[in-house]
């Protein structure tokens, strides 16, 4: 049986830092996500991770895209701390335009550079927003305290957080974490690859909880799917894993 | 119908084209057990991974002789299955070379393992156990990482003609190091267990330092076989070239068989 696949965790654009051998152009992307047969991603721009205005990798994310409908945005936090509400509005129209379906709210591959606090009186403007408009967030795991994550989602209930590149060995304090909130979604990409996965997770938290990730450019979906290609659970699991999950999360925002 | 490496993994079929050798793995404390060792199995059976080399984590944490035979043990109860590599410290110079010799009479052990702990692989801690290696030509796989090959590949040139598996090769995105290692000692070899599946990678370790000295090893239970085993089926490489990185490459390092398995 063939599934489609819905990648969460994918960059397009150039970046900074990035190596020769690894694809940035949106062409080049796309031509991986052929090689792998994934039909769509949900993309952000590579430049956010250097830091970069958030608001204008929003602007270029867009162009690049250039209606694609395979590429779904999911814009960076763009906070204005010289706006009342923290550049809430001015980023949810720009959202609503570009159909834009979620929203990272630390940097992929810069979480050591936490440069601002996901509490709510930093963040409480956006993120009640995001609960309101069903707007998953997107949280960068590896490197990020697990406290952080606990006090995310407890401050901010209703919020859909799907997390990224947890590590194979976080299971101590994912377990928890996934118990203790019940809209917690973990990605693959890059790295939950614990042994006797994804079967030892649907065990304890169900299917619909895991969602397809790569982490393109930089790594390589090929793993990822035969990491639940050869798994031990229904088609019907696997085709949550692979993009039900993704597309239902998605499908319920209202911006 | 034949499948091609790629459609394989496409499809979660296990590979039955040739025996999928596992040369970096390991075995533990919550899988030694009935139910743990079927468990493995199952899983091997699913991917197609016909025979896969462990080590154990005791090892790792200098109980060699208590660890090693719990290797030993593993083999004897499936030695179609299993191999043991013999894992030792140059921390630990006075019994070192004993324990290799010992694990070596036994018969059960196929290669020599050894982990990063802070000192370099040419250092004269490890003088006696590259003697022994030479002596007996096993080969060695080592724990490397990123930047760092603590020397593995200096140590190497001193055991011409004997296998040594740099354990981990591109970790960090380093490939080039490793690369560059193998480039200039002709018995290293790329062991490609690695956590992350950077693109392209494999590729450009294939196309610089040729096919026949890549091989693939999972180092399951620490993550999942199921996902390293994708990194080289997926990867842009014919499939005669994927099969000498799952297979035959190893064959000819650990001295295995095609006869030996039984798929």
């Amino acid at each position: 049986m063939s599934f489609k696949i819905f990648d969460s965790f994918c960059g397009i654009g150039r970046w900074a830092k990035r190596d020769i051998i690894t694809p940035s152009t949106v062409d080049e992307v796309v031509a991986q996500l052929d090689r792998f047969g994934i039909s769509r991603a949900l993309v952000y721009s590579n430049r956010i991770r250097q830091l970069s205005q958030a608001d204008e990798c929003n602007q270029t994310l867009v162009e690049m895209i250039n209606n694609n409908e395979r590429l779904i945005p999911a814009f960076s936090l763009a906070l204005n701390p010289y706006e009342a509400d923290n550049g809430v509005d001015s980023c949810f129209g720009l959202m609503r335009d570009a159909k834009a379906r979620a929203l990272w709210i630390n940097s992929p591959f810069a979480s050591k550079k936490l440069t601002h606090s996901l509490r709510r009186w930093q963040l409480g403007e956006w993120l009640d927003r995001c609960s309101k408009a069903k707007l998953p967030v997107l949280l960068y795991a590896e490197g990020l305290p697990p406290d952080n994550i606990d006090t995310l989602c407890r401050e901010f209930p209703d919020l859909k957080v799907i997390l990224t590149s947890v590590m194979y060995s976080g299971d101590s304090f994912l377990y928890p974490l996934l118990r203790a909130h019940p809209n917690l979604y973990v990605s693959l990409g890059h790295m939950y690859i614990p042994a006797g996965n994804p079967e030892l997770f649907v065990r304890h938290h169900g299917y619909k909880r895991l969602i397809f990730g790569s982490g393109l450019p930089d790594f390589s979906p090929g793993g990822m799917i035969t990491h639940v290609m050869y798994a031990d659970i229904s088609d019907t699991a696997k085709s949550a894993i692979f993009s039900d999950n993704l597309a239902t999360l998605l499908n319920e925002v209202e911006l | 119908m034949s499948y091609t490496l790629k459609e394989m993994g496409q499809r979660g079929v296990p590979i039955t084209t040739f025996p999928v050798i596992d040369a970096h793995a390991h075995f533990d404390f919550n899988e030694n057990n009935e139910a743990g060792i079927a468990d493995r199995l199952r899983r091997m059976d699913r991917t197609g991974i016909a025979w896969t080399i462990v080590s154990t984590g005791l090892s790792l944490g200098a109980e060699f002789k208590r660890g090693n035979d719990r290797a030993a043990a593993l083999v004897e109860l499936h030695p179609d299955r299993f191999g043991a590599y013999c894992h030792v410290s140059g921390n630990y110079p006075d019994i070192a070379p004993a324990e290799i010799e010992r694990c070596f009479a036994s018969g059960l052990f196929k290669g020599l393992k050894l982990y990063q702990t802070d000192v370099d692989f040419d250092d004269p801690r490890f003088d006696g156990i590259w003697e022994v290696v030479r002596k007996l030509r096993i080969p060695v796989l080592a724990h490397t990482w990123g930047d760092n090959l603590t020397n593995f590949d200096k140590a190497a040139r001193t055991c011409p003609g004997i296998p040594f598996l740099a354990g981990h090769a591109g970790s960090a995105f380093a490939y080039r190091k490793y690369i560059d290692a193998a480039l200039r000692t002709p018995n290293l070899y790329l062991d490609l267990s690695y956590s992350r599946e950077h693109t392209n990678m494999i590729e450009t370790m294939v196309t610089a330092v040729g096919a026949n000295r890549v091989v693939w090893g999972s180092d399951v239970a620490t993550f999942s076989m199921e996902h390293q085993i994708g990194k080289v089926l997926f990867a842009d490489l014919t499939d005669d070239v994927k099969k000498q990185i799952l297979y035959s490459n190893s064959a000819e390092i650990f001295n295995l068989k095609f006869a030996d398995f039984t798929n």
